[in-house]
């Protein structure tokens, strides 16, 4: 992960962010608000691009950094800050949508037109991201983790607690889907 | 059939920005559901075959430090928060933590003059060690910059000088011993 890191004279780099957590992991919130400020943009957009509500995805972000501060003297700083924070996001919003209202389980594709993700974005990204939040959801968890976040199949099938094969034809399914939609034709 | 153009903009997906920004900040609602965290527990120590020469030494000396101004001290839950300095090049705090540093040096001499021998002689003490930490920890790291550890010891060094500093105002300027 990139973010965090200070240049110092010279050219040594020295990561801060590895410096905060330490001081984060010992209790000390401020070191975590920095944490958060580094991280946020981060989880958010994971948490809005699967939720594709607003107003859930900043009820998801705030459980997952509540939820990360509790495990954070479990945390390893070998591994990714970022990848830690998301698999805890990941977890959050699946189990947001596990309760979610059985009547609304069969919604699992939503029209375009119907979604309210507002970005401030060019407008060739705003419509690409609008065909993304209307594909279903299993595809579309898979394309955000792989696609936009970069995550391998196996790491994304280990976030979503699927198989790595699930998670390869979810991919190709949501490539396809995107492509019709993104061309204007019928699938 | 697939459109070129289709084609390019599923491709585009890959180059979206990652990060999304919330529409408001949601820090102070989680800060404020934080709650007791302030006391989380600490993080395992790490293993020592990842600690250097250096590092050891300082950590023997800060734990040492740590032990002597925790049998100096009898309010601990009094000491006021602190700002994590900020350290900039070359190792050293920012500017606003240097300013803040030396207004509390200035207090010192009337501070201590205030408490008992034995009190005093023990933040003197444990100044000098903290002093000697801080040097000890700037060598070391112009021998290893990238060192994880000395980093964070180098923070938390700072703010321990500045807890003690802290202390030692506060309890002068409230005519109590510490």
């Amino acid at each position: 992960m990139a973010d965090g890191g200070v240049q110092v004279s010279g050219n040594d780099s020295i990561d801060w962010q590895q410096a905060m957590l330490r001081q984060a992991q010992r209790g000390d919130v401020r070191a975590f608000e920095r944490l958060y400020r580094d991280t946020i943009g981060r989880v958010h957009g994971v948490c809005l691009r699967l939720t594709r509500d607003p107003a859930l995805a900043e009820d998801c972000t705030q459980e997952a950094y509540l939820r990360a501060w509790k495990a954070l003297p479990e945390f390893e700083a070998r591994s990714s800050l970022a990848t830690w924070l998301h698999r805890i996001a990941v977890n959050v919003v699946l189990e947001r949508r596990r309760r979610r209202s059985p009547d609304l389980d069969f919604v699992e594709e939503l029209p375009e037109d119907s979604i309210d993700v507002q970005l401030d974005t060019p407008l060739e990204e705003r419509e690409i991201e609008a065909a993304i939040a209307g594909l279903p959801d299993g595809a579309r968890d898979v394309l955000v983790l792989c696609a936009i976040y970069g995550y391998t199949h196996g790491e994304a099938g280990a976030m979503l607690g699927i198989a790595e094969g699930t998670c390869k034809a979810q991919l190709h399914r949501a490539r396809h889907l995107l492509r019709t939609r993104l061309g204007g034709q019928d699938e | 059939m697939n459109t070129p153009d289709s084609s390019r903009r599923v491709d585009r997906v890959s180059q979206l920005p990652q990060d999304i920004a919330p529409a408001r900040d949601l820090w102070p609602a989680i800060a404020a559901q934080l709650g007791s965290a302030e006391s989380a527990p600490a993080a395992p120590a790490p293993s020592r075959r990842r600690f250097g020469r250096w590092s050891l030494g300082i950590a023997a000396g800060v734990a040492l430090l740590g032990v002597g101004f925790l049998i100096g001290r009898q309010t601990p839950d009094a000491l006021a928060p602190v700002t994590p300095p900020m350290v900039a090049v070359s190792f050293e705090p920012g500017e606003s933590y240097q300013k803040a540093r030396a207004a509390q040096l200035e207090q010192l001499p009337a501070r201590l003059a205030a408490l008992s021998p034995e009190s005093r002689r023990q933040v003197l003490a444990s100044l000098e060690t903290l002093r000697r930490s801080l040097d000890d920890i700037r060598k070391a790291l112009g021998e290893d910059p990238a060192n994880l550890l000395l980093q964070s010891m180098l923070v938390n060094t700072y703010q321990e000088e500045m807890r003690v500093l802290t202390t030692v105002n506060e309890a002068g300027s409230a005519g109590q011993e510490i």
